[in-house]
């Protein structure tokens, strides 16, 4: 199975990372996890996933930050922000630099399930 | 590593499964007293990692109803790394399956105790005729049974208030021996989850009364506006401010100290001066030095005051703050003319408090206010006489922290030796000698 979908999670909570692994794993994904916006540019180098999942809120270099470094390398991939931060200000400039949605914490987890099928499905998220 | 190794046996540690009349034993053991549990967070822990323990299964969770985002939360989880949902990360929206589900009762379809199993919708799906009854049950049921597959649960239990509003969802994972849940667990598990759900409204419950208590207290210190031009909102703010500082910094100082809610103290404080009520308006508001009569009629206040409370159950301790808080030190205050200890500490920080916020402000006998520095001298120099000392010096000691007050200030205004002793109390920081004298009890 070559061509599965790649999917990065990063979040500094493990059972976060290790929660959505297992539940998109099961879904047919090949996931990664990152517990650090540091940990996340090494798996990124690597892996190129074709999906990000990132909270914002994290020790050493924050999300917001992981995705302006992503951005002076590459194309950004389909990000979505999982983060408990509900601030419109810091929503808003996070939108401006290409992110395509944000979820706070607690989170519908079919809101999630529903974009992450989404752009697995558009043939352009394999592109980019 | 190595050696613990040689010396363990090389198979997993062979836990033994608990027979269910096992578990169900140490579960009620451990649950035992749980409704009298007020920290509502507290016992949700307890109830998802005891389950998750000693029925060992691969995970376990609970929702709880948050009134505020009009979902269901996750609020406590527990269990196996991937499967274990972690807390506070998802919700449940009431138009999701598993809400709807519970919410229309239509577990009771089910089984008897409101649960329901994987295996139950499995061979509730087969039976054609039942769906033909009830239309949207059969996507219902469907909606249910992937959630149930996507969450990996084996089991949902709800937890009902007065059997019809779902507080809470317990989610059951499977168990690690691969078992099926028996009836007799879901009754229990049942059981647990509405002993949980009480227990959480009885929280809930306590923290909203507390919060009306509080409000009968405010409204009450508010209407003494209406006849003390002295009691003011802004008046009680900076009463609270400064009384708040002091009991942090004496609960440093002293172990357990104050021995009552901080919130009551802080409230009597407020209250101190209700039995004013009774005062003619003519003397509270008379801008002169009162007569000898005048002073008789005003000097009831605190008796007056203090037998308000002292028809409530439970505010004695408000009772007495109110009705010594006219005491001095060295007894020639009133209603009683207590000495030193023999007034109850509650009452002698309150004078305190209460006599700096007098002289900074204005009072119809004294237009002008006095500075913070005029009026921190008043208070040394009342020290023993009308003031508790140690009080004196931790309140100083308040002002210089907060700002109001600065080093220098004080050598001006008091440039004799016992400022200097004060200064260095203040300066070692320690316990100092002063507060380890303060006898007796908060009150």
């Amino acid at each position: 199975m070559a061509d599965k979908i790649k999917l990065l999670v990063v979040d500094d909570e493990e059972l976060v990372c290790h929660y959505i692994e297992r539940r998109f794993r099961r879904k047919g994904f090949e996931v990664l996890f990152a517990l650090s916006g540091e940990e996340a540019l090494v798996a990124f180098e690597k892996e190129k996933p074709d999906i990000l999942i990132l909270d914002i809120m994290m020790k050493g270099i924050d999300g917001l930050e992981t995705i302006k470094r992503i951005k002076e390398r590459y194309d950004l991939p389909k990000t979505i922000i999982v983060s408990a931060l509900d601030n419109q200000e810091k929503i808003e400039e996070l939108k401006k630099i290409g992110v395509s949605d944000y979820l706070i914490k607690p989170i519908l987890l079919r809101e999630l399930d529903n974009l992450v099928m989404s752009f697995a499905k558009a043939p352009k998220a394999r592109l980019r | 590593m190595a050696n613990r190794k040689k010396n363990k046996p090389l198979k997993r540690s062979p836990k033994k499964t608990l027979s269910f009349s096992e578990y169900k034993r140490s579960l009620e053991l451990a649950t035992e007293g749980m409704v009298e549990i007020l920290d509502a967070e507290r016992l949700i822990r307890l109830i998802v990692y005891m389950v998750v323990k000693k029925a060992r299964l691969i995970h376990a969770g609970l929702l709880l109803y948050d009134e505020e985002k009009k979902s269901y939360i996750l609020s406590s989880s527990r269990g196996r790394r991937g499967s274990v949902i972690p807390k506070e990360y998802i919700r449940i929206a009431s138009d999701e399956p598993i809400v709807k589900f519970f919410n229309e009762r239509k577990g009771d379809y089910f089984n008897k105790s409101g649960a329901i199993r994987l295996e139950d919708l499995d061979s509730f799906l087969k039976e054609k005729a039942i769906f033909r009854k009830e239309k949207g049950l059969r996507d219902l049921i469907l909606g249910l049974r992937e959630e149930m597959i996507n969450y990996e649960v084996a089991a949902f239990v709800p937890g009902y208030f007065q059997t019809k509003n779902l507080l809470g969802i317990l989610f059951l994972g499977r168990k690690v021996n691969g078992e099926k849940f028996q009836q007799e667990e879901l009754d229990f598990f049942t059981a647990l989850a509405r002993t949980a759900v009480m227990a959480i409204r009885n929280a809930q419950l306590y923290k909203s009364i507390q919060k009306i208590f509080y409000g009968v207290i405010k409204a009450m210190a508010l209407s003494i506006e209406k006849f003390d031009p002295a009691f003011t909102r802004p008046h009680m703010d900076r009463i609270f401010k400064m009384g708040t500082r002091m009991i942090e910094k004496l609960d440093r100082k002293k172990q357990g100290f104050p021995n009552m809610p901080r919130e009551l103290f802080l409230s009597s404080i407020f209250l101190h001066d209700i039995g004013k009520q009774y005062t003619p308006r003519e003397i509270l508001h008379k801008e002169g030095p009162l007569t000898d009569e005048e002073w008789k009629i005003l000097k009831k206040h605190p008796v007056d005051g203090a037998e308000i409370f002292e028809q409530i159950e439970g505010l004695e301790e408000v009772a007495l703050i109110v009705r010594y808080h006219q005491e001095k030190f060295d007894g020639t205050g009133y209603p009683e003319g207590l000495k030193g200890g023999a007034i109850p500490l509650g009452a002698r920080i309150a004078a305190v408090l209460d006599s700096f916020d007098a002289m900074t402000n204005p009072r119809p006998y004294r237009k002008v206010p006095f500075s913070v520095q005029h009026a921190a001298m008043e208070l040394i120099k009342g020290k023993n006489k009308q003031f508790d000392p140690e009080l004196v010096d931790v309140f100083v000691e308040v002002l210089l922290e907060e700002g109001m007050l600065s080093y220098s200030d004080l050598k001006e205004i008091y440039p004799d030796v016992s400022v200097e002793n004060l200064f260095n109390s203040l300066v070692s920081n320690s316990a100092g000698p002063g507060l380890a004298n303060i006898r007796g009890t908060f009150l």
